[in-house]
């Protein structure tokens, strides 16, 4: 791009300097030849008498030539023609730096359309990568519960078991010593020196080899 | 049974040996130890503060008390100048265990529910030498809490023929009998 600029600027300056040196060698031929007009139109006078003055028209002419070469060639015109090849230049620059920008947008706009589908795959995958996990927990959830409720059933029945077990030792135990309180009571009255020398009579038969 | 009753007891009982005065000296040091093991006396001769300016004075009366031989009245002033005469029982109950071991004896300690009559207790005696083959010396005692029968202790070893014994384990069989077997 810039060197497209820089290529129009160096034709611009090329065709200025061109026209310069177009208007540097007519300016001299038109001053050699200006005396030479005037006599010639001096002598013409003299002949035709009360005709059309042409040569003072032609020198008016030629005047007003140069006149209009100087003023709109030599002043305007270049003026303007540098304005438009400026404006040239600008809108060309103006036109290149558009479509430079509309490329770089178009770009950009490819690049969130793709980064817009990229991401609507990526919410699809972390949807179904969620849905999956939550799947999957509520699954170790309801097991976990599972095992945790057998667990307990379990531990329940031991608890159970042992408390009844205990019961159980408790009632025998306490039976087991109510039978001796009774025993012991009924011995103390009714046991007699009889019963005592029968248990040591058993008590001997027991110590002797 | 400490160490230091150990060591008193071997020493007077290595000394009766020689002077062959076993028995004696240990019926002796029983007497003596049943004298000074009434409370008040104990109390006074087996205190710190009691000097030996007033203690001896004290072992003399006993010995003439006693009419102890001059190993043991010497022995019994040794354990009052080291402060042991606290421990004169247990170096009389080491002493007898010496004793016994050396004399081929055991002592038998009988309880019974009720007062056993002489010949019972000579019966049950003589069960225990035939038993062991060891002559005994019972020592009987009258236990209400047995209930009925005898127990006997000797060497450590407990021969139990009580009836309260024999309630406790049924007792024991009760609580341990399974009602779902």
């Amino acid at each position: 791009m810039r060197h497209r600029a820089t290529a129009a600027a160096g034709r611009a300056h090329r065709r200025r300097r061109s026209r310069w040196s177009l208007t540097a060698g007519m300016a001299p031929s038109l001053l050699i030849a200006l005396p030479a007009l005037a006599a010639a139109a001096e002598e013409g006078g003299h002949e035709s008498g009360h005709g059309i003055p042409w040569m003072t028209l032609g020198f008016a002419c030629i005047n007003f030539g140069l006149f209009i070469y100087v003023i709109f060639v030599r002043g305007i015109l270049p003026s303007l023609r540098s304005y438009a090849l400026a404006r040239r230049d600008r809108v060309v620059r103006e036109i290149e730096e558009a479509s430079k920008a509309r490329a770089e947008a178009e770009q950009l706009r490819q690049e969130w359309e793709q980064r817009v589908e990229n991401l609507e795959r990526e919410i699809a995958e972390i949807r179904d990568r969620a849905l999956a996990d939550a799947q999957h927990d509520r699954e170790k959830i309801l097991a976990d519960a599972r095992a945790a409720a057998v667990a307990i059933e379990a531990d329940a029945r031991r608890a159970a078991a042992q408390e009844i077990h205990r019961a159980e030792a408790q009632l025998r135990d306490d039976v087991g010593r109510e039978a001796v309180a009774i025993a012991e009571r009924l011995l103390r009255e009714r046991i007699t020196k009889d019963d005592q020398h029968r248990f040591v009579d058993d008590f001997l038969r027991q110590v002797r080899p | 049974m400490s160490a230091v009753a150990r060591r008193y007891a071997k020493a007077i009982f290595g000394l009766a040996r020689e002077q062959k005065q076993v028995e004696a000296v240990g019926a002796e040091l029983g007497a003596a130890a049943h004298l000074l093991g009434t409370p008040a006396l104990a109390e006074v001769i087996s205190s710190p503060l009691l000097s030996p300016a007033r203690r001896n004075p004290i072992l003399d009366a006993v010995r003439q008390q006693l009419s102890l031989s001059p190993l043991v009245a010497n022995f019994l002033g040794v354990l009052g100048d080291h402060l042991r005469l606290g421990q004169l029982d247990a170096i009389v109950d080491q002493y007898q265990r010496q004793e016994d071991r050396e004399l081929g004896r055991i002592r038998l300690l009988i309880r019974t529910a009720a007062s056993l009559s002489g010949d019972r207790q000579t019966e049950i005696a003589g069960a225990f030498e035939q038993a062991l083959r060891k002559t005994v010396i019972p020592r009987v005692e009258t236990d209400p809490s047995l209930l009925g029968g005898v127990v006997v202790e000797a060497e450590g070893t407990v021969y139990d023929g009580s009836v309260r014994t024999q309630l406790e384990r049924l007792s024991r069989e009760i609580a341990r009998s399974d009602t779902h077997a």
